[in-house]
């Protein structure tokens, strides 16, 4: 489940994303669309026309893959070297709203107690 | 017929290659089904596509985007597009069905260029108007698996 699960939930789009390692420099990311044996025929189409909105050609996610590839090179590059953008501070609570970087810095909060750092 | 259905790819895929986007969708009737799935999706019989259009307007939509809101780095495909099979019987409303290999290299602006991806198209084509256009394309890759994003239609 943990690190290498997303649940996704886009208006009717829903799918389980598994990241999987391949090395250094490569990942794989495996998508499971879901919908439900009741589903009516129109709620269905619903589902497979705003699958457009992710995956490797989606509208929504097609620049967060392209922008991961700048930032990798880019990070490859300069291996010494430490960025750090901070957005709302350093903390982990509930926020009521998602312009927040709470859930992430907490994934890498956990991430880190996992591995021993 | 076969002539008419190798035209079509051949002006299909250099629309494509051409980067003339606007065009792609001409090669469609208005209603039609446009999807880009793996071999295994097909074979399985799951039908989410990578890519699902089921209107003529979702394929314009989809030009638009690339054109005005998509963020993706510059690139351009060479299509080879195989001999098509006529496969099956002719329908009463004349539709055609007809399956093509199809080979894509995608060139990037740094000059990278990799075997993107293969497959088949699955093509029902009817007479529409004087004009032979796809009433649905099934584009069936043999991989499961996409370099990073998939911008451009195949």
């Amino acid at each position: 489940m943990f690190p290498n699960l997303v649940i996704q939930q886009v208006q009717n789009s829903l799918a389980v994303r598994q990241i999987l390692p391949k090395g250094v420099e490569a990942m794989e990311l495996h998508w499971t669309y879901i919908g439900f044996a009741d589903d009516d025929a129109e709620m269905r189409q619903r589902r497979l026309r705003q699958a457009n909105l992710v995956g490797p050609a989606g509208y929504v996610s097609m620049e967060d893959g392209c922008v991961g590839g700048f930032v990798q090179r880019g990070a490859a590059a300069a291996s010494d070297e430490v960025s750090v953008v901070n957005m709302g501070g350093e903390g982990t609570e509930s926020m009521d709203t998602r312009a927040t970087e709470a859930s992430v810095r907490g994934f890498w909060k956990a991430y880190r107690r996992y591995m021993g750092h | 017929m076969l002539e008419r259905v190798v035209r079509l790819n051949a002006d299909y895929a250099r629309a494509i290659d051409d980067d003339r986007l606007e065009d792609w969708p001409g090669f469609f009737t208005e209603k039609c089904l446009y999807k880009i799935t793996s071999a295994d999706n097909h074979r399985r019989g799951l039908e989410a596509g990578v890519i699902y259009a089921d209107t003529n307007g979702m394929l314009r939509d989809r030009v638009a985007a690339l054109r005005e809101a998509n963020v993706y780095e510059r690139q351009t495909y060479r299509h080879l597009v195989g001999l098509p099979a006529l496969v099956g019987p002719i329908n009463e409303d004349g539709e055609v069905r007809a399956e093509t290999p199809f080979l894509v290299v995608r060139i990037m602006r740094n000059g990278t260029m990799d075997l993107f991806a293969t497959g088949r198209y699955l093509d029902a084509l009817v007479d529409d108007g004087g004009a032979l256009r796809l009433r649905e394309r099934v584009v069936v890759c043999d991989s499961g698996r996409f370099d990073t994003l998939l911008a451009i239609p195949l």
